[in-house]
Formats: C-alpha cells, structure tokens, sequence
C-alpha cells in the first residue's frame, strides 16, 4: 500500500530523511516514533504529497507521488484521511460541514453528505455537536471530528500525525480506538506519535526514526 | 460544492459587509446616472436629428433690393424647395416679440426663406451668396450640428464617468476579495489538504462578486426606473434599448467577476 524507496529529504541543507526505505502493507496498522525531529511529520507530509523528496521515491496504492499534477493530488488526497495534532478544523464552517465538505468534494449527493456525516459524528460520540462551531468544542472533542472527518470517505489509507498530542491519556486512548476500529474493517493505518505509553498500550508494528534515518522496525514500543 | 458554494458565499458576502455596501452603492448610482444620461441623450438627439433632416435656409436681402426678383429667380433655380418672402411685416411679428427696441418694421430687412433638404444647403448656400441682392445667408444647419457634436462630446464624458464609477467598484471588490483570501490563508491551505481543487477554492469568491455585480446593476436599474418616473412631469424620456439595460446587469456582473478574478489570482501557497 505505501512503499518508501531510499527517500531523502533536506530543508536547507539539514537532512529530515536520510535514505529511508520501508514499506506498509494493505490493512496494516503502523506507529512511526522517534524523538523530536527524527523525520516523522516530514514523513507523514511525504506520504500526503505536502513535500516532494530530494531523492528516492514514495508510492501510495502503486502510485509514485513525486510526479503528481495539482490537480491528481487533490484526487488522492480526497481518498485518504489525514488527522492532524492541531486539528485542521475549519473555524467558520460548522462540525457538520466539516465532515460534509469532504464528501461534497467527492461529489456525493447531499442526502448521502448529511447520512454519511451523521453516522461518523455517532461513531465518535458527536452527533449532537452537528451545529456547533469547532471553537465551541473541547480540544478533544475537535479532535474526535477531525478523525470523523478522516473516517467518513472511508479512505484505503489513514495517516495521523502526533494526533493525541494536544489530548489527555483518556481522551487519547479513546482516539486509538477509533482509529483502531477503522484498522479492523480493513484500513491502513499510519500513526506518527513520540508517545511511547501509547504504543505499548496499542502494541503494534512501529517504525523507528532517529535523525532522519529507520533505525528500528520492530513489533510494539522502542 | 453545490451547498457548501453557496454557503461559503453567503459568508464572504457577510464578511464584507461593509466594503460590499460602498462598492454596491457605487454601481447602483453610477449605473442609474449612466442609463438616465442615454435617455437624455436619446431624447436630444430624436429632437436634433428630426431638426436636421430638413434644414431652413434664411437669405436677407440688402436694404432696398428687389425681393420679389430674388424669389422668382431662386423659385426658377430650385423648382422643389418650398420658397416663401419674409416681408418687413412678417419679420416684426417674428422679431418684436423677442426684441424689445426694435423700433419701426420700416428699419427691418426682408429676407427669402426656404426649407431644403440638410444635403442641399451647402448647394443652395453657395447660389445664394452670389446673388449681388443678398446680405447674409443663415441656415438652421449652422447650430444643428454643434449641437449634434456637443451631444457626442456630452456622451463620451459621461461614458467615462460611469466607466470610472464601474473602476471604483471593480477596485473595491478587488480589495474585499484579496482582504478576504488573505483572512482566509489558513482555511486554503486546510482546503487543499482535504483535497480540494483550487478551483473550488476560488470559485465562492467569484461567485459572490459577480452576484454582487449583478445585484449593484439590478438596483442601478431600479433606481433609473423610480428616477425616470419622477422626471415625468418634466420631460418624457424615450425607453432605453434593451442592449443597454441587459448590458448594463451583464457588465456589472463582468467588472465583478474580473475584480475577484484579480483578488485571487495568486492564492496563498501551501505551508
């Protein structure tokens, strides 16, 4: 499903990735950990083509994003979910515009919008938040719409970048669930965290990054 | 982006509330000044152009020459012009109303007087100032076309001050849609990440200009109407054609969508 072959990646002349070769299969759940700016977030962004690499190549469903057009970007990044640590929420737009403004972007009739984005506000418990405006939300909350946001155009692939970052141990907890959830019906899940306590409580495949470079890819936390 | 187009539109109208109002206002009293000033236009230049179809042509004869000749000789040279003498008698019914001193009709000249066609004066001007009879030759032609001329000049300046309004509004909406884009940086760069095309990003931005064009040049026809309608009692001002009301909506509707076209010609770049 994602295949990273030798990909570097420099700001500036400072190398983020140094020749990073992994690979994810479909239906997988995999953390991606490290210290702060070990390389995961420029990883992550490489994976939903806000970055190019400076060599080696990144391939999503088969495809080589370096040499996407604009337009074919958008076409991929409307099929994958993407949650992120600050949430990424539309001030202006309501919770349930949030959630429908993905499905219109798809295309999809508004009844099916309105069902759809109701059933995945219910799976995280924020059905009768369809009204209010993200601001009006706790921190949790915001993210809880923004996973309903990446789970409702029931992607082939889900990338969290540091996604309990701003959240308590419960709230966070709750979040892998959801994203758990979505693994078990056949999701493939990427999640960047450096929270070691979370990868042991969700024991899975883990990669290891230490300044820019896989240093471990092993089962559960380093 | 059917639902949400409309929404996001009903927002940046909002947003801009009161830069919105001015530019709205702008188009609405220019594009009413425009379109009263082509009915007047319209209606002085019928006046004008019904003048100059057939043009009068007033020859005056030197004191104590034989009018009566000078008739007969220009009736033998143009058989179809409808000829008729001015006698002293007839020029102080003419004249003493207007002119207060004009003392005896005995003082006044007599004078030939013929209704032509416009394209015959030149013709007719020339024959009648080789008569060694005639003093001056006056035709209805010589303020005829000044008049015609000065209605051109009028048309072209209030062209250009309706095209300055349609600047000022199309500068405004420039503005309101860059001050917008500009507030909304965040929210493009969160659009594109969820896969929008930047033609959904900019569309609502269009949208909401070329209505606000559109509703500027509704209320500019309005506002003509009530206008025309007060104007009534005074003068009856010919209907404008229909190109120009229809042209007038459909280029408010244009300067806005160009104006916003302007303001989101480059859009915020990704983080």
């Amino acid at each position: 499903m994602i295949r990273l072959e030798g990909v570097t990646k420099t700001y500036r002349g400072r190398p983020a990735l140094l020749g990073v070769s992994a690979s994810v299969e479909k239906g997988e759940f995999v953390f991606l950990t490290g210290p702060s700016g070990a390389g995961k977030s420029t990883l992550l962004r490489l994976l939903y083509r806000a970055e190019v690499p400076d060599a080696g190549r990144v391939l999503v469903g088969g495809r080589d994003l370096t040499h996407l057009s604009r337009r074919e970007v958008a076409e991929m990044r409307r099929r994958m979910g993407v949650v992120f640590q600050d949430f990424k929420l539309l001030r202006r737009r309501t919770v349930g515009e949030n959630i429908t403004l993905v499905l219109d972007l798809l295309g999809l009739p508004e009844r099916e919008q309105q069902r759809r984005a109701y059933l995945a506000l219910r799976q995280v418990g924020l059905h009768h938040r369809l009204s209010a405006y993200p601001e009006e939300l706790s921190g949790g909350e915001q993210q809880r719409v923004a996973v309903a946001r990446a789970l409702v155009v029931q992607p082939e692939v889900i990338l969290a970048d540091e996604p309990t970052g701003n959240l308590d141990p419960e709230r966070s907890h709750e979040l892998m669930d959801f994203l758990r959830e979505a693994h078990y019906r056949g999701t493939t899940v990427v999640v960047a965290t450096h929270d070691v306590t979370l990868i042991a409580a969700h024991p899975a495949r883990t990669l290891v990054l230490d300044r820019g470079r896989l240093v471990r890819d092993g089962w559960g936390p380093p | 982006m059917r639902q949400h187009l409309w929404r996001e539109v009903r927002r940046q109208l909002g947003e801009t509330r009161g830069m919105s109002l001015i530019a709205l206002l702008l188009l609405a009293v220019g594009g009413a000044w425009w379109l009263l000033v082509v009915s007047f236009l319209q209606w002085g230049r019928q006046g004008l152009e019904g003048a100059s179809a057939r043009a009068v042509v007033v020859a005056v004869v030197h004191d104590g020459a034989p009018a009566e000749e000078l008739l007969q000789r220009v009736q033998q040279r143009l058989p179809s012009a409808n000829i008729s003498l001015l006698s002293q008698e007839t020029m102080m019914e003419a004249l003493g109303p207007m002119v207060a001193d004009l003392g005896s009709e005995a003082f006044l000249p007599q004078a030939v007087c013929l209704q032509v066609a416009a394209e015959q004066v030149p013709q007719v001007r020339g024959f009648l100032q080789q008569e060694p009879a005639v003093a001056v030759v006056i035709s209805s032609q010589d303020w005829v076309s000044p008049l015609l001329g000065g209605f051109a000049l009028a048309l072209k300046v209030a062209a250009a001050f309706a095209f300055l309004l349609l600047l000022a509004f199309g500068t405004l909406v420039v503005l309101a849609v860059r001050v917008l884009v500009l507030s909304h940086a965040d929210e493009i760069a969160i659009m594109r990440l969820i896969g929008a095309h930047e033609r959904d990003i900019r569309l609502p931005y269009l949208v909401a200009s070329a209505l606000l064009g559109l509703l500027g040049a509704t209320l500019a026809l309005l506002l003509f109407l009530v206008a025309r309608q007060l104007l009534l009692p005074l003068v009856v001002l010919p209907p404008v054609p229909w190109e120009v009301l229809a042209g007038t909506v459909v280029g408010g509707s244009v300067v806005g969508l160009i104006g916003a076209g302007l303001g989101v010609l480059a859009l915020p770049k990704e983080p």
